[in-house]
């Protein structure tokens, strides 16, 4: 049999393993090839209508996002790419109505903050549990312990030593 | 006595301390970082202000064409002083501010400016039916671009209309008016 500490680390990488295959199939079980609609569905939450207060096109009836979901729909069916499609808005309209975040600069650095703050909180966690878990704590008995014990018993006659 | 522990526990408490605080100044600093950037948002872009007309073409809700390349190729073959500038007027039917402006665009084609000047309107989500009831209430008689406009529409970087562009014979983008306009502003910018 493992002993106790070589189990627990075996348990650790289990559990990682599994956290990592989950996550991988989390992230790529659903690539299949999307239909023009769910593509023109998807960009279209993915644009800002330029009128509005941070609403996507796909949630406001203002006339130019009803003018902006129609054209997306056409420049799907041209066969235009998702990059493209939303490279026509920002130059028109500018950055600020692609809803993504950009993947450059300092916003791009909220693509991985999550993952950033993940690794912290289990470096803290972790830093947590082996406080409370302790070193061992093997207690050794001073030459003056010894001759205390040795006094009490001896002051206590009938006491088996 | 025996031997206090040695003294890890108090060590690792601190280091956690440490940890945190570090985090939680990197997370102010972000915030404070992103919540002052500069965003342009919901402003009109007026980029186009200096660039050469983007082409376009329609029918108008009368039937006719317009087709703004050919303006530019007619304008090429003219005397400076018979070049005619062109005024386009995003507009529709149910915009409250387009008929408030509809008298000065009535003027301008009725009147002139300085120069040759056509006016040529296109429509955002309107129907061919309500603007030509729209002209047979308020006049006018320029060629309004009906139908699927959405590419011009986007190509100009409108917002909502009423906005207005003026462009030179060359095709040069002289001026974007955001909301109503004047009869004043227009003739303005258009000098020859």
């Amino acid at each position: 049999m493992l002993s106790a500490s070589k189990s627990r680390t075996m348990s650790w990488v289990l559990m990682a393993l599994v956290f990592v295959a989950a996550l991988g199939y989390g992230a790529t079980a659903d690539r299949g090839p999307r239909s023009d609609q769910e593509r023109a569905a998807a960009l279209s939450s993915s644009i800002a209508c330029p009128q509005c207060t941070g609403q996507p096109v796909s949630e406001s009836n203002a006339p130019i996002a009803e003018t902006i979901r129609t054209q997306i729909k056409q420049q799907v069916d041209a066969g235009l790419t998702d990059q493209q499609i939303v490279q026509v808005y920002v130059d028109r309209y500018g950055e600020w109505v692609d809803l993504n975040p950009s993947r450059s600069g300092l916003t791009g650095v909220v693509w991985i903050a999550p993952f950033l703050v993940i690794g912290v909180a289990i470096g803290a966690l972790a830093l947590a549990f082996s406080r409370w878990r302790g070193p061992a704590e093997t207690q050794r008995a001073t030459a003056a312990d010894a001759a205390l014990v040795q006094s009490a018993q001896e002051d206590r006659p009938g006491e088996p030593s | 006595m025996t031997e206090p522990a040695p003294d890890s526990g108090r060590k690792a408490m601190s280091s956690l301390q440490v940890v945190a605080a570090a985090v939680a100044v990197v997370v102010v600093a972000f915030i404070v970082l992103l919540a002052t950037r500069d965003v342009q948002v919901n402003q009109p872009s007026l980029a186009l202000v200096g660039q050469n007309v983007p082409q376009f073409s329609g029918t108008s809700y009368d039937g006719k064409t317009f087709d703004m390349n050919s303006v530019l190729l007619a304008n090429r073959e003219l005397t400076q002083a018979d070049q005619t500038w062109t005024v386009i007027n995003f507009f529709a039917s149910w915009c409250g501010p387009c008929r408030l402006e509809h008298g000065d665009l009535t003027r301008l084609d009725t009147e002139g400016a300085a120069c040759p000047t056509r006016l040529v309107g296109v429509t955002i989500t309107d129907s061919a039916e309500n603007v030509e009831a729209f002209f047979e209430d308020l006049g006018g008689e320029w060629p309004v671009l009906v139908g699927d406009t959405s590419g011009t529409v986007i190509d100009f970087s409108v917002l909502a209309p009423p906005e207005t562009i003026v462009v030179a014979p060359s095709g040069l983008v002289v001026a974007k008016f955001i909301g109503a306009v004047t009869y004043e502003r227009l003739v303005e910018v258009i000098s020859c």
